[in-house]
């Protein structure tokens, strides 16, 4: 009795845990790469997730040190390449900007974050 | 021919009454003792960093698989006795390295006592958790309610 109680505890903690440390749409990697800095303006920015994205209720920004919206607000899942985001930006300035992000990921989990990178004449 | 029988009664408070009654031969002798522990307060920490926190979110230092999913953790599980006669700390300083994949998520983690009254040796647990929701996102990854 006591064993088997032992092993019901031991499950349910188990799938506690699960629940608390499942794994959702996190950046893998970006360009311009986090917190770098790049020579010349990017055309553009692009995000690669560790899931698959759900198109309509992805987003990305970019701000400036002021906090102004500076890309062309048109951010775009790939169709190619479902993990990868995408917002096209205009010819930046030199300058601190941030990148946030806010995807839901076709498990239906949102996650959300930012960084930053420079840029450089 | 021998006959043990032992009982032992727990609650949330940190006491408990053991009756302990036995015979080897043909005797009425019997004894009954009664523990009384030590309140002990019960108190850790844990330092961790997180690799795919400072990959996405700080500084790209171009970490690869596996170490760009890897949280060393450190914490420390102490007791502290605080009255009836009993003093001192006991406890374990646990070193922990985690790999959080896609699917699954590993661990191994040395539990090391911090004092002779807490061990002499160095035990080790090995951990493997699965991702529900992302092995099976169609079915009891989704949400039971939807809008």
């Amino acid at each position: 009795m006591r064993r088997w109680l032992s092993s019901l505890l031991a499950f349910a903690s188990a799938m506690t845990f699960v629940s608390l440390a499942g794994a959702h749409a996190f950046l893998d990697h970006a360009a311009p790469a986090v917190g770098s800095t790049v020579h010349g303006a990017p055309a553009q920015v692009k995000l690669w997730f560790t899931q698959q994205l759900e198109p309509a209720f992805s987003s990305v920004r970019v701000l400036d040190r002021s906090g102004r919206q500076v890309d062309k607000a048109d951010p775009q899942v790939d169709r190619a390449d479902a993990t990868l985001l995408r917002v096209s930006l205009p010819q930046l300035a030199p300058g601190t900007y941030r990148v946030a992000w806010r995807v839901l990921s076709v498990d239906t989990h949102v996650t959300e974050g930012d960084f930053s990178f420079d840029v450089a004449p | 021919m021998g006959r043990h029988i032992e009982v032992a009664a727990c609650t949330a408070e940190p006491r408990s009454l053991n009756g302990n009654q036995g015979s080897t031969t043909v005797s009425d002798e019997g004894e009954l003792s009664v523990e009384r522990h030590p309140h002990t307060l019960e108190w850790g920490f844990a330092i961790e960093y997180s690799l795919p926190y400072l990959q996405s979110f700080v500084q790209d230092v171009g970490l690869r698989e596996p170490f760009n999913r890897m949280i060393p953790v450190v914490e420390f599980s102490m007791s502290t006795a605080l009255d009836r006669g009993a003093s001192g700390t006991t406890g374990t300083v646990n070193p922990e390295i985690i790999w959080a994949g896609q699917y699954v998520q590993l661990a191994v983690e040395a539990v090391i006592p911090v004092n002779s009254r807490s061990g002499s040796h160095v035990g080790w647990i090995a951990q493997l958790h699965f991702f529900l929701d992302d092995l099976f996102p169609k079915t009891i990854g989704r949400p039971i309610f939807q809008k």
